[in-house]
């Protein structure tokens, strides 16, 4: 996310980008000298056909000066470039999550390179279904965050080591008046949305609306939570079931019904076995499960086994 | 021997249809046929098949009926206004899928211009009902017919028409008896295809309707549904839509292939004004 060029050890990167200059200014310096010195070399020996000594001397003077200058950038420049290259390597891990940690997860990215200065956190979101389809058709990727078991499953045998970090509890968000008990659900000029069965939040809203007297069926039934969300923030509908990790301290208009059966979704993280940054992956895979300030004051429960 | 193109153009030529082919080809063989029956008659599958036909032949349909004098209208008037009309009436098709639906819903929707007067008056609220999918299949669709019949009418030798005039036909027969069978085979085409794009509408009716299945949800819904759940069903019916859309388009080329639309076939002189 941000680009520092501060190394581990404290030092800057500025010398390094002092070098790149001077690399890039010496080898300009070639290519413009190069066009002089050939019309130097060829008007001299011109010259030196009809005999005129004195004008010949000084400009093959010159031009051994004009060599040595060229030489001498050639080197800068080459050792610059060879210089660059000792540089802590930048390391860039990719990071497949569910939406439900849309809110969440780039913070503790950002958290993650304040202490890891050479690493860049790079985050996709989609479905949890999406993503088990994603892994297991190859997409490169270092490390993996599904919602729900399936998924976990489907993902294939690149999946390195899940466990489970977090929980998701389902809530009702509403921006409604009329809403103030879950069976007002049952309001005729009331519409509501929850996702559908086939997804994980779906069969989680089902369980949580088991012990509920809610007799309405829903207006719509979306294929990811996210749509849910924001049908509810935008107005269109009364209220919807979601997770509560979905309604962010940016929703004031937004308020939220607990239900009295706890329904929650377990999330799973993994890093990639063929990662090519394992132990980077692995110290963020550590670094993520240990952020349970965080994971909570987003909504998450958090779960450290 | 006829030479009209090069091996060159051959060449490019082939590659275009290939890229476009094959991966319907690809798509039709991965289809899996042992698996047909039980998805085609799974619940789900055959509500989103008859919320997609009803709505898209009932969209097609409007915007058969109002395409015609729009588009008749906007051929004939050469004002500024008229001129300024056609791109924002041809827009819908250049816009967002998405927008489109944002568009529907800043109207129609609980907060919208016309769904806060609808509210009051106390009819039900448009979105997330079957209506809406009729009205996002017609906000799609139209531009489309619209744009055809544009391009056929566009074409029309004006000297029929004067002709007509002058022997004292008023503008509604011309209207009747000379626009309409001149432009039959392009509403023809105009509304299958129409059809085809209600029939694959997917954001705006989304945005604007909501997937509820057997009311709202529609064939491209239950697709990107069953991408998330069950890849099996997406390939059924996604090769069911596919023959259904190349079925539509061999049927329109039998009854019309008379009609003059070709402008590379060379039509009669109009006849003189004596």
């Amino acid at each position: 996310m941000r680009n520092s060029s501060v190394n581990e050890d404290g030092t800057t990167g500025e010398s390094a980008l002092k070098f790149r200059k001077i690399a890039y200014a010496s080898g300009f310096d070639l290519l413009k000298g190069a066009r002089s010195n050939f019309k130097l070399i060829s008007s001299s020996s011109r010259l030196s056909c009809s005999g005129e000594k004195a004008n010949v001397n000084h400009r093959h003077a010159t031009i051994i000066a004009r060599a040595m200058r060229n030489v001498i950038a050639l080197f800068i420049a080459t050792s610059a470039l060879v210089g660059c290259a000792t540089d802590t390597p930048r390391q860039t891990i990719t990071v497949l999550a569910a939406s439900s940690m849309a809110e969440v997860l780039p913070e503790i990215a950002e958290a993650f390179e304040a202490e890891n200065r050479n690493v860049t956190v790079q985050t996709s979101f989609a479905g949890s279904a999406t993503l088990a389809a994603q892994v297991r058709t190859g997409i490169p990727a270092d490390v993996l965050i599904t919602a729900s078991r399936e998924s976990l499953e489907a993902s294939g045998n690149r999946v390195a080591n899940p466990r489970i970090f977090a929980r998701n509890y389902m809530v009702l968000a509403t921006n409604s008046s009329e809403i103030n008990v879950i069976s007002d659900l049952n309001k005729e000029s009331v519409i509501w949305i929850r996702c559908d069965e086939s997804v994980p939040c779906g069969r989680a809203a089902l369980l949580a609306l088991e012990n509920e007297r809610v007799t309405s069926t829903p207006s719509s039934l979306e294929s990811d939570v996210a749509t849910v969300m924001g049908r509810v923030r935008a107005g269109q509908v009364d209220a919807g079931v979601v997770y509560r990790t979905n309604v962010t301290l940016k929703d004031i208009k937004i308020r939220v019904l607990n239900f009295k059966t706890p329904a929650a979704v377990d999330l799973y993280i993994s890093e990639i076995k063929d990662s090519t940054h394992l132990a980077t992956a692995g110290r963020f895979v550590n670094f993520l499960i240990s952020s349970t300030d965080m994971l909570t004051t987003s909504g998450f429960e958090a779960v450290r086994k | 021997m006829r030479r009209s193109s090069t091996p060159a153009l051959t060449m490019v030529a082939i590659v275009a249809a290939a890229f476009l082919v094959v991966p319907l080809a690809v798509l039709l063989v991965n289809v899996p046929v042992d698996q047909l029956p039980s998805v085609i008659t799974r619940q789900a599958s055959l509500e989103a098949l008859k919320v997609s036909f009803v709505s898209a032949t009932i969209s097609a349909l409007i915007a058969a009926v109002f395409s015609f004098p729009l588009a008749w209208k906007l051929s004939r008037t050469n004002s500024r206004f008229a001129r300024l009309l056609r791109p924002l009436i041809l827009s819908p098709i250049i816009l967002p899928p998405t927008v489109a639906g944002i568009a529907l819903l800043t109207l129609y929707g609980r907060n919208g211009v016309i769904g806060r007067f609808l509210q009051e008056v106390g009819v039900v609220s448009v979105p997330y009902t079957s209506s809406a999918v009729v009205i996002a299949g017609v906000f799609v669709s139209m531009p489309f017919v619209v744009l055809i019949l544009l391009t056929a009418l566009d074409q029309m030798p004006v000297d029929v028409e004067e002709a007509a005039a002058i022997d004292g036909a008023s503008p509604s027969q011309i209207f009747w008896h000379i626009g309409l069978p001149y432009s039959a085979g392009s509403i023809v085409i105009g509304v299958a295809l129409g059809w085809t794009r209600a029939l694959g509408e997917f954001g705006a009716t989304l945005t604007f309707a909501g997937s509820l299945p057997g009311v709202t949800r529609t064939v491209p819904m239950q697709v990107y549904l069953d991408l998330e759940s069950t890849a099996q069903g997406a390939y059924v019916l996604s090769g069911i839509t596919l023959v259904v859309a190349l079925a539509v388009f061999y049927l329109i080329r039998i009854p019309w292939r008379s009609a003059p639309k070709n402008p590379r076939q060379r039509t009669s002189d109009s006849p003189q004004i004596p």
